[in-house]
C-alpha cells in the first residue's frame, strides 16, 4: 500500500518541488506577469500567453519547458530513465516532439527557425498607417535618435561581462520591439531568448510609466508646451497631397527596396512589415490576406509565440546572474533610447526657427502606438490645446523601421 | 576582424539615420511624382445628382457592400444602369 502512495508522490510535481524549491520562484513570476496581464491590461495578448508558458514549462514531469542547446547545438534530456544528448539540428521535427515534448516542437520548429517574429511583423504591418508619417516626413528622422539607446547598452553590456553577440541581444530591448528582440536574439543569443523577451515586453507594457519619467527627468515646460499645430502655421508645411492612396501603395513597395539595398539582413522583418502594409493600402483586391494576415495568422502566430516564448523561461535559464543584467540593461537600453530621440529633438531645435516639441523624440520607439498615446497625454496635460499625438505618430512608425534597420546592422555585423 | 562596440556604434547609428533620411528623401520624391503624374481626379459635378437619382434604399446596399468591402475607404461617387 505504502509502496503505491510512494509511486503516486513520485508522479506528482510535489516530490520534485520540494526537492528544487526554486520552482516557486517561477511559479510566482507567471502569477506576476498574469495578474499584469489580465488585471493590470498591460499588452495582455503577449504577457498572458507568456506568463503560461512560464507556468506550464516549470512543472516537473510535465514536458512543456524548452530545452535550450548548448554550445554545439546538444540537448541533455532524460528518456525512459535514461540520459541522452543529442544535437538537436540534427533531429528530425517528429523526433523532437517525440523526445522532447511538443512545446520543443513548436519553438525549434517556429521560434527557432526565425519564423514567426517575420509574420507577426506581417501583422503590424496590416495594422499600420504610414500615412501621419508621410504627411509628416521630416520628423521621421526622430524615430533614429531613439535608437540610441540600442548601440549605448552594447557598449555598456560588453564592458559588463556579456559576449558581444550578448550584449547585442540585449542592447536590442531598447528598440521597443518584441518581435525584433526575439529575432536578434534567435540569430545571435539564442540562450538568452527567454529572459529577453520577457524584459522587451514587460518595458513596452510599461511604457505609460517609463516615458513620462525619462521625460520629466530631461525636458522642461516651456519645452512641453510647443505646440505643433501653431509652429505649422508659423512655418507651413509647403507639401499637398494629391493622391494620398497611391502614395501610400508605393510607400512600402520603395521603402522595402531602400532598406533591402542598404541593410539586407534587415529584409526579413522590414520587408514582412511592408508586405503587411501594401495589402492592406490595396484595398478590396487583397481584402482577404490583409484579414488573414491582420487577424487569423497574426493570432495564432501571437499565441505560438507567446506561449513558446515563455516556456523558455525553465529554472536553470532564468534563475542566474545573467537575467539580472538582462533587466537592469534593458530598462537602461529603453530609458537611452527614450532620451536619444529627446535629445536629437533638442539639437533640432537650437538651429531651427520651427520648434518640435521634444516629445516627438521621446515617441521614436517602436512601441506603436502606445508610446504616442502616452505622449499625447503628456502634452495635453501641460496644454490642452496641444494634440501631438498625429506628430508623434511620425516618429513611432519611424522607429519600426529604424529598431528593425538596427536589428539588421547587430545580426550582420555579431552573427 | 573583429569590430569593436566603438565602431559599431558609430556604424550602427550611421547607417539607421542613413536608411531613415534616405526613406524621408524617397518619400518627397513620391509624393512630387504621383502628384505631378497620378493627381486624383476631382469628382464630377454630375455625380450627387447621379447619386441621388437611384433610389434610397438602393443606394444605401450599395454603399453599405462598398464600406465593407473596402473596410470603410471606398466612397460611392456614381452609380450608373449599364
Amino acid at each position: 500500500m505504502s509502496e503505491i502512495f510512494e509511486r503516486i508522490y513520485n508522479m506528482t510535481a510535489i516530490s520534485n518541488i520540494i526537492a528544487e524549491p526554486q520552482f516557486l520562484i517561477m511559479y510566482a513570476l507567471a502569477f506576476l506577469l498574469l495578474y499584469l496581464g489580465i488585471k493590470k491590461q498591460y499588452e495582455p495578448l503577449l504577457l498572458i500567453p507568456i506568463a503560461f508558458g512560464v507556468l506550464i514549462a516549470n512543472f516537473p514531469g510535465g514536458g512543456m519547458g524548452v530545452l535550450g542547446a548548448d554550445g554545439e547545438g546538444l540537448v541533455h534530456y532524460t528518456k525512459d530513465g535514461v540520459e541522452m544528448a543529442k544535437n538537436v539540428y540534427e533531429m528530425s521535427l517528429p523526433e523532437i516532439a517525440h523526445d522532447l515534448g511538443i512545446m520543443n516542437f513548436i519553438y525549434y520548429a517556429l521560434i527557432k527557425s526565425g519564423l514567426l517574429p517575420p509574420i507577426i511583423f506581417m501583422g503590424v504591418g496590416a495594422l499600420t498607417d504610414f500615412g501621419p508619417m508621410l504627411r509628416n516626413l521630416k520628423l521621421a528622422i526622430f524615430g533614429a535618435g531613439a535608437q540610441f539607446g540600442i548601440f549605448a547598452v552594447l557598449i555598456i553590456a560588453s564592458y559588463c561581462g556579456f559576449t558581444m553577440q550578448e550584449a547585442g541581444s540585449l542592447a536590442i530591448i531598447g528598440g521597443a520591439d518584441g518581435p525584433t528582440a526575439i529575432f536578434t536574439t534567435i540569430k545571435l543569443a539564442p540562450h538568452l531568448l527567454g529572459p529577453i523577451a520577457i524584459a522587451a515586453y514587460s518595458y513596452m507594457a510599461l511604457v505609460p510609466v517609463i516615458i513620462p519619467l525619462v521625460v520629466k527627468l530631461t525636458c522642461s515646460e516651456k519645452e512641453l508646451k510647443i505646440n505643433m499645430k501653431e509652429q505649422d502655421k508659423l512655418y507651413p508645411n509647403a507639401k499637398e497631397f494629391k493622391n494620398m492612396r497611391a502614395l501610400k501603395i508605393i510607400f512600402p513597395i520603395a521603402t522595402t527596396t531602400v532598406v533591402a539595398i542598404l541593410v539586407p539582413t534587415a529584409v526579413p522583418l522590414v520587408g514582412m512589415l511592408m508586405f503587411g502594409n501594401l495589402i492592406k493600402e490595396v484595398g478590396a483586391n487583397t481584402s482577404r490576406i490583409f484579414d488573414a494576415a491582420s487577424n487569423a495568422i497574426m493570432n495564432s502566430a501571437t499565441i505560438f509565440l507567446g506561449l513558446s516564448v515563455g516556456a523558455t523561461m525553465t529554472v536553470d535559464a532564468f534563475l542566474n546572474l545573467q537575467t539580472i543584467g538582462i533587466v537592469v540593461g534593458g530598462f537602461f537600453a529603453f530609458g537611452l533610447s527614450i532620451f536619444g530621440g529627446i535629445l536629437l529633438v533638442k539639437l533640432f531645435n537650437l538651429f531651427s526657427k520651427k520648434k518640435i516639441n521634444p516629445l516627438i523624440g521621446a515617441t521614436g520607439l517602436s512601441a506603436v502606438p502606445m508610446a504616442s498615446r502616452v505622449a499625447n497625454d503628456i502634452a495635453l496635460k501641460y496644454d490642452p490645446r496641444n494634440h501631438v499625438l498625429n506628430y508623434c505618430m511620425s516618429s513611432n512608425v519611424s522607429g519600426v523601421i529604424g529598431s528593425a534597420v538596427a536589428a539588421g546592422i547587430l545580426i550582420a555585423f555579431l552573427g | 576582424m573583429e569590430i569593436s562596440v566603438w565602431t559599431l556604434l558609430v556604424v550602427g547609428l550611421g547607417t539607421v539615420f542613413c536608411a531613415l533620411l534616405l526613406i524621408i528623401g524617397m518619400g518627397n520624391l513620391l509624393i512630387s511624382v504621383v502628384n505631378r503624374f497620378f493627381p486624383e481626379e476631382e469628382p464630377k459635378a454630375q455625380t450627387a445628382t447621379a447619386v441621388a437619382a437611384v433610389a434610397p434604399n438602393i443606394k444605401a446596399a450599395i454603399e453599405s457592400a462598398v464600406n465593407t468591402i473596402t473596410a470603410g475607404k471606398g466612397k460611392v461617387e456614381s452609380i450608373e444602369k449599364i
